[in-house]
Formats: C-alpha cells, structure tokens, sequence
C-alpha cells in the first residue's frame, strides 16, 4: 500500500508563448512522500505546482493519480490542497479563522453543518487555534497565519497537498521550527506532499526525496543523503552545503583513480565518483572538482616532512563563526581558489589567524566533472 | 444531495454556482459580453465617423463649400481645443502639490479636504456653469449675491475659470491615486544620500510618476472637451454668443429638429454640417489624448543639475508652507468657492413670487427621467461591465490588451459628439422602432461604460489572483470563487465605478441634447430654464436637488468604505 | 570617527510602545548587529536612529553630538535598505552616482567616485543596465554602492540581504563584512537571520518586544548565553525542565528530571539551592550517543532520522517525557536504547522562569 505509486507524471512540458518552462518531467511519487521541489529562481518550480493544482494546462504530458488521470479536470475536482506564495500566506483576508477553515467543506456541499462544524473544530485542534477562530488573519501573526492555512488545507481531506514557499516569510529562526512542524503534521496525516522552496538547508531538513530542477529540467531526484554526497551535476553539487568549486587540469589515469593536477600539487579522486568522457579523443582535460566544506579535515600542525595522499600546507585567511559551525578560509599556494571549510565551532580555540595548517579531502569525497572552468565561475556569479 | 439542512437561498445559490460554472455558460456569456461592448457600447460612439466618410461627397458639397459653416466651426474648435489645453497644463501646476501633500502629509483637515475636492464632482455642470458665472461674470440679467467678483465679460477667460472647477477633482484623484503606489522609501533613500526633500521629489518620485500625469492630462483634456450644459448656462447667464464645440453640435442639432432657421446656413446642410463637425471633434479628442500620453510617456525635466542650496531653501522652514497655501489657495477660489456659489444665490432669491411661478410638474418629471436614465445606465454597466473587467484583468492575451485599451474610448469621445453618433445609429438602423427615452439611454450607458470597468479593474488589480486560485483548488466552483473571494475585494470599486456612473449620467447634458433635444432631463431642465426661461431660480433650485442626490450617494460610499477599512 | 550612542531611548505609537529603555553605545569601526524576531522593534530603532521617526524619550548622539530635530539628509550615515530601493529610472551608475549628484559635486570628480564605487562591488561590466534588469545580488550590491558613494563613515543596513537565495545570502554577507572592514566604517545592520548576524558582526544586540535582552559577541551569545530566550533564539536547543536534588559544589550541581533521570551537571553561577525548579539547556551538537550503557547519561529512543549535509538530525524520545533532536555525524541504528551524555562544558542550567518555560521562549 505504503509504496502503490500515488501521482505520476509523464513527458510534461510547458509553453509561455515561446518561452519552454518546463521540458519533459517524469516523476512517481509514492503515496505519503514529503517530496521537496528545489531550484532557483525562474527554474519552474512553480509552474509545476500550478500544473499539478490543474490552475495552468499543460502543453504535452499526462498527470494521473490514483483515482485515475486528472490531467483535464478542473482544479476543484482534484482533492488536493494549494498553498501559494502571496504575501499573506493566501488566507482570506475578511474571513474570520474559523470561516477560512472551513471553506472547503462548504464550498462542497458534501456535508451536513453538524459535519462541517466537527471538521472545523477538528482541523483548527490540530495546529492549536482554536481559541482564535473568531479572529480576523491580520490580527495573527506570521506562524499563525500559516498554522490557519494548513489547517484550512486539512479540511478539504486532499490526499495531496502542494505548498509553494510555505515558510518564505517568516523570520529565520521561525522558519526552523515551523518546517518540523509542518512536515509532522502531513506525514502523520499521510498525506503526499510537494514543497517548494529555493533554501537547501530546509529542503535537506524535511524531504523524503528532493527534486532538483533547473531551466525545466529534472537535473537529480534522490533522497537527501544522495544528493549531498552523490551530487549528479556540477549544479546540484554547487547548490547543497557549502561546496568548494576547484578547477584542475586532468594528468593520467590509473586503475580506479584520477590523478590531476591544480597548480604545483596533485589530487587523487576515485574515478568512480563523477562523470569521465566517454571517447579519449575529445576528454578534454578541464574538469571541475566539488568537495564539500564539511568533509575537510584539519589539523592545527602542519606537515614538515612529506605530505600523504590529497594532503597540503595552508594558511588560514579569515575564520568566521556562525554558532554551530566555523568557516575556516584557507589559502594554499599555487591553489587558483582559497577552500571553505567547516569545522565545529569546539574547536575553534585550536586555530589563529594567519596561522598554518594541514588540510586533507576524503577520496571518498571528492566528485569530478568534465566541465570547462568557466562554469565555475557562471554559478558562482549567478 | 446533503442540502438538507441549508436555507432555502443557500442551496438555490449553490445550484446557481453548479449550473453558472459550466464552461459553455461561461463561453456564452462572455461572448454576449464581448458583442455588447462592440456592438452597442463601442460602435454607436464612433458611429458617425463611419457616416461622414461614407457620406463625404454629400459633405464635401453642403459643408466645405460654405464659409459661414467653416468660419462657425473654426472658431468653436479654437475656443475647445485652446480652454482645454491651457486649463490642463494649470491643473497640472497646481494638482501635483496639492496631490502630494494630500498623500504624504499628515493635517488637521485633510478628511475634510478629501471630500471638498469631490464636492465639484456632484454638481452637475449645467448648474455649475450657472455658479461659475455668478461668481466670475458680469451678469447683465441676473442679480448677483453680494460676494460675487463681478469681473468677466468675454467668453474665453471665463470659459477658462469654469473648467478649472470642472476638470481639478479629476487631476488631483487621478495624482493622488499614482502617487500612493509610489514606494516612500525611495524618497527616504534619495534623502539618506543628502537629497532635500525638494531634490528627493524632483529628481526621484516625479520621473516615476509619468503614467500619473498622463491620465491626469487625458481626464482634463478630455472633460474639458466634452462638456456642453454648462458652457451653455455659463455662456447663457453672461450673454455671450460664443460657442464652442460641444454646444455648436447642440444648437445644430436643436435648429434642425424644431426647423428654426440658423442665419447663413441651409436648412438642408444642418445635419451634414453637425456630423462632420462632431466626426472632427472625435478625431481631435482622440489625438489630443494620444499626444497627451506621448508627452508624458517621453518628456524629460528641463533641469538635470542640481542646484543643493537653492533647494534646500525650498524645502525647509516657510517655502513648504508658502507653496501649500498658493496650492490650496487656488483650489479656494478657484474651484470650491465658484462651483458652491449658486447656493448663496438661492439662499438670497428665494421668495415666494419665484416659489409660486415655478413650473412644477416639468421640474418633477425632468428629475424622475434623469434618475430613471441614470439608474438603467448604471445597472446595465454594471451587469455587463464587471465581467469584461474580469476578462480583461485575468486573460492576459493580446486581445484583452485591445480591450483594455478600447474601453476608454467612449469617455474621451465629447459627450455631445456621443450623443449624436448614438443618435445616427439608431436612427438609421431598421430593426427597433424610433423611441427617444430608449436612445437616450443607449448614449448614457455609452458614455459611462468605462467607469465601471475602469474602476473594477483598478479593484482587481488590488487582488492577487492566487487567492482565486486556493479557492478553486479548494472546492469552490468558479462562481462561488467570485462571490466568496472576488466580490467581497471588489465590491467598493464596482459601487465606486456606479456612483461616478450614475452622477456623471445625472449631470450630463450635452449627449442628451444631442441624441434626443425633446427629452426633457434635469440637467436639459436647467439649461432652458437659464437660455431660454431666464428663471435662474428654479434652475439653482434643481442644481440643488441634483447635488443632493449625487453627494447623498458619494458621502454614503465614503463612510461605507472608511467603515469597511477600520475592521 | 563615528560613534553612535543610544541613552535610555524610548518610542510610542500613540499608546502602543515600541521601545524602552534602550541603551546602546557603538564604537568606532565596529560592526553592530541588532538581532530580533520579527516585531521587536528593531525597525523602530533604526528609523530612530536615522531621523525617519522621532524619538519619545531619550537623546542619540552621533560623533558626540546630538541629533535632536536634524532631518535625515542632514545626519551623517549612509543607509541599505531591506526592499533595495534602487531608483527604477535611473541605471546603476546613474544610482551610484546619486550622492554626489544632488550635492552638485563637479562631474570630473564624480566620475571618478562612481567607477571608483563600480569597481569597489566589481559592477562595471553591468554599470548601463536598469535595476530590473539586475539579479537580486546585484541589485543590493549596486544599492551598497550607493549608500558607500556618501562617503560616509557609518552605514546603516536594514535587513540588506534578507530578501535573496541564500546563496546569494551567503556570498554578499562576506562581501559586506570585508567592506565595511576595509574602509573602516562603523556599521549597524539589523537582521532577524541569527547565522547572518554572527557572521557579519563583532557585537550583537538581541531585541525583543522593544527591550534589549542580551549583548555580547558571536561567541558569547551562542556558546554562553545569559538568557533562556537567547538560548533558544541564537540557534537550536533542546531545554529540559528538572528540580536540583544536590549542590556538591559552587560549580557542581545534580539534577532529577520527570520519571526518576537524573544527571549531574557543572556550572558557575548562578547558584542554585536544593529543591530549586531549573532548565537545562544545551545545543543539538553538544551532546554524545552511544548505544552501550554509560554513567551520567539520560536514557531514550530514537523516533526520527534526516539526513542533513554534514551530519545527521536524530530526534529521540527521552524517559523524561522529553523530545529532543540531537545531531551526530555517527550513523546509529534506530531501534532499541540509546544513552545520551551531555558536553559539561556546554549545557547550561537556568533558573526556571516564573512563568513558564514556553512564554519565555516564543518568538511571536
């Protein structure tokens, strides 16, 4: 049951006149997944969601779901549930909480007012409103305003609901706590989800799956784990963490390993991890690594005698704290970047400015792509 | 089925909602819609512009070869097209500081100002043209009050000074409503880089505000062009023979169907002459306008430099406050104290010789026919004009853009031009029969369509359609997404856009004369009580009425609306 | 050289109060940032500070001299604001130059400011576009640029970057931070984003409902701070509500929690007595799992499991009735007992708030 598939989305594409949003997706979501839709501005994301809410049509593809294919049906013969982006979490701004809770039930006319008054009494228990259901949503603040808009969204007994930046307005530290709370209150309800959002820590921290899209394509669909250390492209890898983006010149390949070189020094990577071109003839030697932030390890002692393996000297540049973590900037000579590297905040007493150390990258952590160098510098300037 | 326990309005609405939001409901709806705009809204406006290229050979011989018609034509187009320019450009001059201080400052009486500004609205203007003269002219038949200025005899500058009262409250709302949506901040910004307040406004907000002027412009441009009723009764109480466009259209029109001579002109040329004047007074509207918008789209400030001294002086200590009173000063004497002056008129004429001489039975009928136009106008505007405004707002296709911008075109046609191309065209057509009160009708609700929509659409762009949007996906059907969701954001705009419907219908003139000079409505009323009757008395009297009942409305809209917003 | 300093300022909107009391003094050529939840009156503060808004009470001195009654072209700081507020009409260069302009500096001089403040946020390649037609990091950018062509030695940032991808978020925070430390300006940025706060500043000032709760560096507000709210307000923390059982010394106290747990625990002061109601406190990362049995530990389950980049987010079910998220590098089997010890150097007791742990700690 738990892995029937729910919604499947096939060969959907887009067209704003000439302008092609979305090019060819195909998704199978399983029923009560807390899918994460993720990419930056302008890649679609929206336009996908809208499609799916049946508020746009699309230009090819089919969507269906388990009660069969939806893909001409109005939107409110759909059974699911929209949240959009508006500046007031999309409630009704002259209805009282209570009115905007129970909207879908009586718009339905499905059901008695004795049902409809339970199922308002019921939906605004669950986010813990109930004592403000005479109050207009001007009067609550940012999380209440959202706590009113799901619960309103729970009333319709959709099986799918579709949030579109659910938390964009709310103060950072709100935000942390609200996604917990939002991603609790639809898996207990087992209700399949898609979430939009552009922030990669929240994606990380809800999703079952992340969907990367960019320019209207699928560019990884994965679990979290997945896409942070198994990143399919030079963009999903740049997206996640903080990602060192260096540009090395490909020497010589031997067995499973990789050996290039980036200024004076070398680094190893295991073929295996990252894309190789298929034909010698063309395997142009301009590849790109991506090695995380926080899979760097430090140490306040730097070598005097031989370096080991992917090891070198540095000077730390600038240290900056940030509470749970410290971003260390290191500067290795002939390295054409300086590294990012984030290390507990413990251990921050260990280092000094313009002190040296020893930096090493994991094997296991190094992901390579054939890309020109230029590349580095589009994403990082975009 | 579960309708049980509901009212008996409930489940009738739901089952409305069920059957209105099927698409080929809606498919025929918009497309009668659609036919209705075109064909009786748009078309019988421009009809007579059709007429004088087919007829052209006809014209060409009774009209272009007759001087005396020429030299009529010549010299009521100058004085239209030279009043409406010059008083556009005052009203700019002193709008915009009377805008901004509306907008962005904080005083004692501005609520009262608010609503002074509006006041000239409900006036209908063959009374207001009667108060401006009292005010301004020399008036050799009429009594004056004791504070009349008694000062104008020649046609043009008193033209001027009644158009000031007719066209200001247009400039300023039109000013302060783009002005509101200008973001403060950047002015704060402009200041935290050590602009003045003079220099932040200058160099930042005023480049912004270009789309504000020209509706500005094109509001003044095109009410001064248009008004008939009280350039007559202002003409009228001086006894001056001038006329100007509108009321040329209007004495034609009168000759031809009461066959009184006119001195130098045909009898048979009457209606060519009056068609081809009304296509030429079209065409000028329609470019002045364009022009209007042209101007405002590209024109540059003459002064780039900045002179930081010179500024500040004029932005600090007594400056501000100087440049206020000249502003408000203007707005005094200019435009409040002239359109209100009749009432001190009447306070000193009554008697009871003028109470006993009055012709009631007219006076009662000519204001029953003015409320029963004005009312159909507005209900139909209403029913058939919100929908277009939701087609236009919400499909953003080419074809709604061509809408949206032909819905403005029957208000900037003159009025009295309208009216006698509404006339043309149901005349000429063979399928309804001659009934003057229905044609009458068919040139008001013409001339008021883009109220309505206009004003809806400025409703529905205040509403971000992804609230519609979490409707449907919701549940609700598209009807019930426009009662629960639209309507209650939109409904003050539509009852605003019908209030303004309405007073301009019980005001006008000029389009009623033209289509139909028999029918007798209030403001018709006035101006033969005032050229023909000379019983100014009961001519203020009517005004009154007419002014009650239009701020009635207006001041009922304003407290709803405050009310509405304090919740 | 610049320096602000705020004495006992106070603003009401009619009978609403926005702030009281607040006291503030910012040195020369450092970078304040002023930290709170949305409503807190941060806004108000700087509106104070620049002139937007007048002060009910209290006196702000910029440079030793009194503001009182000078508009904001005449006070001396440079402004960011949160929404941009490029001018749409005028191009990036035409913005930049803004300052200069209205003060009707000699164009030879001004060329030279702004291709000087152009290459300064390395816009030059994009110095004829409009704002629209600029990304959102480069809006803000050419709007820095702008505050910094004043010339002068305090800038004010009003939630500068907040609006953008965090991306982006990331890449022009050190970007301030550098400028603003390579021209030696004095800075005040106000943010409601705790990680953007400690990366840009050398002294934060937490807000909250118009009253200053908590100063101090990054370091100190994260890793010691003095109040349950910055506790819970300046990154995450899992709070246990518990009695003291025994005071074994000034720096050692022993704690017992719902259903017989207990754990002893060091700190300093305050000093606690027997029998006193206390909270624990301590970060998600300051606390060790094993799955073996250790002394001083609480005892509970594993209920939750997300991946988060670096490390893994375990939420667990402690014997005390408590939810707690903890995170690890460790991958640990989730079913069966996990032991849960907690870093001594970085949990911290408090006293319990009179009333009540959950109205000390809400953010709205």
């Amino acid at each position: 049951m738990i892995d029937s598939p729910h919604i499947v989305i096939s060969d959907l594409t887009k067209r704003f006149g000439k302008k092609e949003v979305l090019k060819g997706i195909n998704l199978n979501i399983k029923k009560g997944e807390y899918i994460v839709i993720l990419g930056p501005t302008g890649a679609g994301k929206t336009t996908l969601l809208k499609i799916i809410a049946g508020l746009l049509p699309p230009t090819s593809g089919r969507i269906s779901t388990d009660t069969g294919d939806i893909t001409d049906l109005p939107p409110e013969f759909r059974n699911l549930a929209y949240l959009p982006q508006t500046s007031d979490y999309s409630l009704f701004a002259y209805m009282n909480v209570w009115n905007n809770a129970i909207f879908s039930p009586k718009m339905k006319d499905e059901k008695s007012l004795q049902e409809i008054t339970t199922i308002g009494n019921e939906v605004l228990d669950l986010v813990n409103l109930r004592h403000r259901y005479n109050a207009l949503p001007h009067e609550l603040s940012g999380g209440m305003k959202q706590r009113v808009a799901l619960a309103r969204a729970i009333a319709t007994d959709a099986s799918i609901f579709l949030l579109d930046e659910p938390l964009r307005a709310l103060d950072a530290r709100l935000r942390i706590i609200l996604r917990t709370e939002i991603k609790k209150l639809v898996t207990d309800l087992k209700k399949t989800t898609f979430h939009v959002t552009h922030d990669q820590e929240e994606a990380l921290a809800v999703a079952d799956r992340i969907l990367i899209i960019n320019e209207g394509r699928i560019i990884q669909f994965g679990t979290p784990q997945e896409i942070y250390q198994r990143p399919k492209t030079l963009f999903s890898a740049y997206f996640f963490g903080i990602t060192n983006l260096l540009p090395v010149s490909f020497k010589d390949l031997k067995d499973d390993k990789m050996i290039f070189s980036v200024g004076n020094h070398t680094i190893t990577a295991l073929a295996s991890l990252g894309e190789i071109s298929e034909t010698s003839e063309d395997l142009k030697d301009e590849y790109v690594l991506a090695i995380k932030a926080d899979s760097i390890t430090v140490s306040s002692i730097p070598s005097t005698e031989g370096l080991g393996l992917n090891e070198f000297n540095g000077s730390i540049e600038n240290l900056y704290y940030l509470g749970k973590w410290i971003h260390m900037v290191v500067v290795v000579e002939t390295f054409p970047k300086q590294m990012v590297i984030a290390i507990p905040s413990t251990e921050m007493r260990k280092y000094k400015l313009n002190s040296d150390v020893l930096i090493k990258f994991d094997i296991e952590d190094i992901i390579h792509y054939n890309e020109p160098w230029e590349k580095v510098k589009q994403l990082e300037d975009s | 089925m579960l309708q049980k326990d509901r009212g008996q309005l409930d489940r009738l609405s739901i089952r409305l909602a069920n059957l209105t939001s099927k698409r080929e409901f809606n498919t025929t709806w918009y497309i009668f819609v659609f036919l209705f705009f075109f064909v009786l809204v748009l078309f019988p406006t421009i009809y007579v512009l059709g007429k004088v290229i087919l007829e052209f050979p006809a014209i060409n011989d009774s009209v272009l070869s007759n001087t005396e018609i020429q030299s009529q034509i010549i010299s009521a187009l100058f004085y239209s097209i030279s009043v409406s320019i010059f008083v556009t450009i005052v009203d700019l001059i002193f709008g915009l500081p009377i805008a901004w201080t509306l907008v962005r400052k904080e005083f004692r009486f501005k609520s009262l100002l608010n609503s002074f500004i509006e006041l000239p609205l409900a006036v209908p203007t063959a009374g207001l043209g009667f108060s401006v003269a009292l005010f301004w002219g020399v008036t050799p038949n009429v009594e004056t009050p004791i504070f009349a200025v008694q000062l104008i005899k020649n046609a043009l500058p008193i033209l001027i000074l009644f158009h000031f009262t007719t066209t200001f409250p247009y400039v300023v709302r039109s000013l302060t409503a783009i002005l509101e949506e200008i973001d403060v901040t950047l002015e704060v910004a402009a200041r935290t880089c050590g602009a003045s307040k003079f220099t932040a406004a200058r160099t930042v907000t005023l480049p912004m505000f270009r789309s504000g002027v020209a509706t500005a412009m094109v509001l003044s441009l095109a009410k001064s062009l248009s008004d008939t009723g009280g350039v007559v009764t202002l003409l009228a109480t001086i006894q001056s023979a001038t006329q100007t466009g509108t009321t040329l259209i209007g004495t034609w029109k009168h000759a031809f169907e009461d066959k009184t001579p006119v001195p130098g002109i045909p009898y048979d040329s009457l209606v060519p002459s009056t068609a081809f004047l009304a296509a030429i007074m079209i065409i000028i509207a329609l470019t002045l306008v364009f022009i209007a918008k042209m101007i405002a789209r590209n024109a540059r400030l003459p002064f780039r430099k900045v002179f930081p001294s010179f500024e500040w002086t004029v932005s600090e200590g007594k400056a501000p406050q100087a440049r206020q009173i000249v502003a408000f000063g203007f707005l005094i004497i200019f435009v409040i104290v002239p359109s209100l002056f009749l009432v001190a008129y009447l306070i000193q004429g009554a008697s009871l010789a003028a109470f006993s001489s009055a012709n009631w039975v007219l006076f009662g009928q000519s204001i029953f026919m003015t409320v029963l136009v004005a009312s159909i106008a507005t209900i139909v505007n209403v029913v058939l004009g919100v929908p277009m405004a939701i087609l236009i707002a919400r499909k953003s296709d080419r074809f709604s853009r061509i809408l949206d911008a032909m819905v403005d075109i029957p208000y900037v046609v003159p009025s009295s031009a309208l009216g006698l191309s509404v006339g043309f065209f149901w005349t000429d057509q063979s399928i309804l029969p001659v009934n003057e009160l229905f044609f009458v009708i068919m040139a008001h609700i013409s001339m008021t369509f883009p109220f309505i929509v206009r004003n809806t659409l400025g409703g529905l762009s205040e509403l971000d359609s992804a609230y519609e949007d979490v409707a449907r996906t919701l549940g609700a059907r598209p009807m019930q997404t426009f009662k629960e969701i639209t309507l209650p954001v939109i409904k003050f705009s539509i009852i605003a856009g019908a209030i303004m419907s309405f007073t301009r219908s019980v005001g006008e003139t000029g389009a009623t004369l033209a289509v139909s000079p028999s029918s007798i409505t209030a403001p018709v009323f006035i101006v033969n009580l005032i050229k023909n009757d000379q019983n100014y008395f009961l001519a203020a009297l009517t005004t009154l009425i007419l002014i009650f009942i239009s701020s009635l409305l207006i001041f009922t809209l304003r407290a709803s609306i405050s009310r509405a917003k304090r919740r | 050289m610049p320096t602000v300093t705020l004495r006992n300022i106070g603003k009401k909107f009619g009978r609403v109060v926005a702030l009281t009391g607040i006291d503030l003094e910012i040195k020369d050529a450092e970078y304040l940032a002023i930290l709170g939840p949305s409503g807190c009156g941060k806004t108000t503060l700087i509106n104070c500070i620049t002139g937007i808004v007048d002060i009910s009470e209290g006196k702000i001195e910029i440079d030793g001299k009194s503001v009182e009654g000078i508009p904001i072209e005449k006070r001396d700081f440079a402004m960011v604001f949160q929404n941009i507020a490029l001018f749409p009409h005028m191009t990036v260069s035409e913005n930049i130059s803004y300052a200069p302009y209205v003060n009707d500096i000699p164009h030879v001089e001004l060329k030279k400011i702004e291709s000087e403040m152009l290459k300064l946020v390395d816009l030059l390649e994009q110095k004829d576009l409009y704002p629209r037609e600029l990304s959102g990091g480069a809006q803000q950018k050419t709007a820095v640029a702008r505050a910094l062509a004043t010339r002068e030695k305090l800038l004010i940032l009003d939630e500068p970057i907040s609006a953008l991808d965090y991306k982006v978020r990331v890449t022009l925070r050190y970007a301030i931070r550098k400028l603003v430390k390579d021209l030696g300006l004095t800075a005040i940025h106000i943010t409601h984003d705790q990680e953007e706060a400690m990366s840009v500043a050398d002294r934060i000032v937490i807000l909250r409902a118009g009253e200053i709760v908590e100063i101090g560096t990054p370091q100190q507000l994260y890793s010691s701070p003095q109040t349950l709210f910055t506790m819970n307000f300046v990154g995450e923390s899992n709070f246990l509500e518990g009695v003291v059982t025994e005071v074994v010394s000034d720096h050692e106290v022993h704690v017992s929690f719902r259903n017989n747990q207990s754990l002893g625990l060091k700190n300093g002061d305050p000093h606690f007595e027997e029998g006193e109601s206390i909270v624990v406190a301590f970060r998600p990362e300051n606390a060790f799992i094993s799955k073996k049995s250790i002394g001083n530990s609480l005892i509970g389950e594993i209920t939750g499991k997300q991946f988060i980049g670096g490390y893994i987010r375990y939420t667990i079910s402690l014997r005390t009735e408590d939810e707690i998220i903890l995170d690890s590098r460790l991958d640990i089997e989730p079913h069966g007992n996990i032991f849960i010890q907690l870093n001594p150097q970085e949990a911290r007791v408090f006293r319990a708030p009179t009333y009540g742990l959950k109205k000390v700690l809400t953010l709205e």
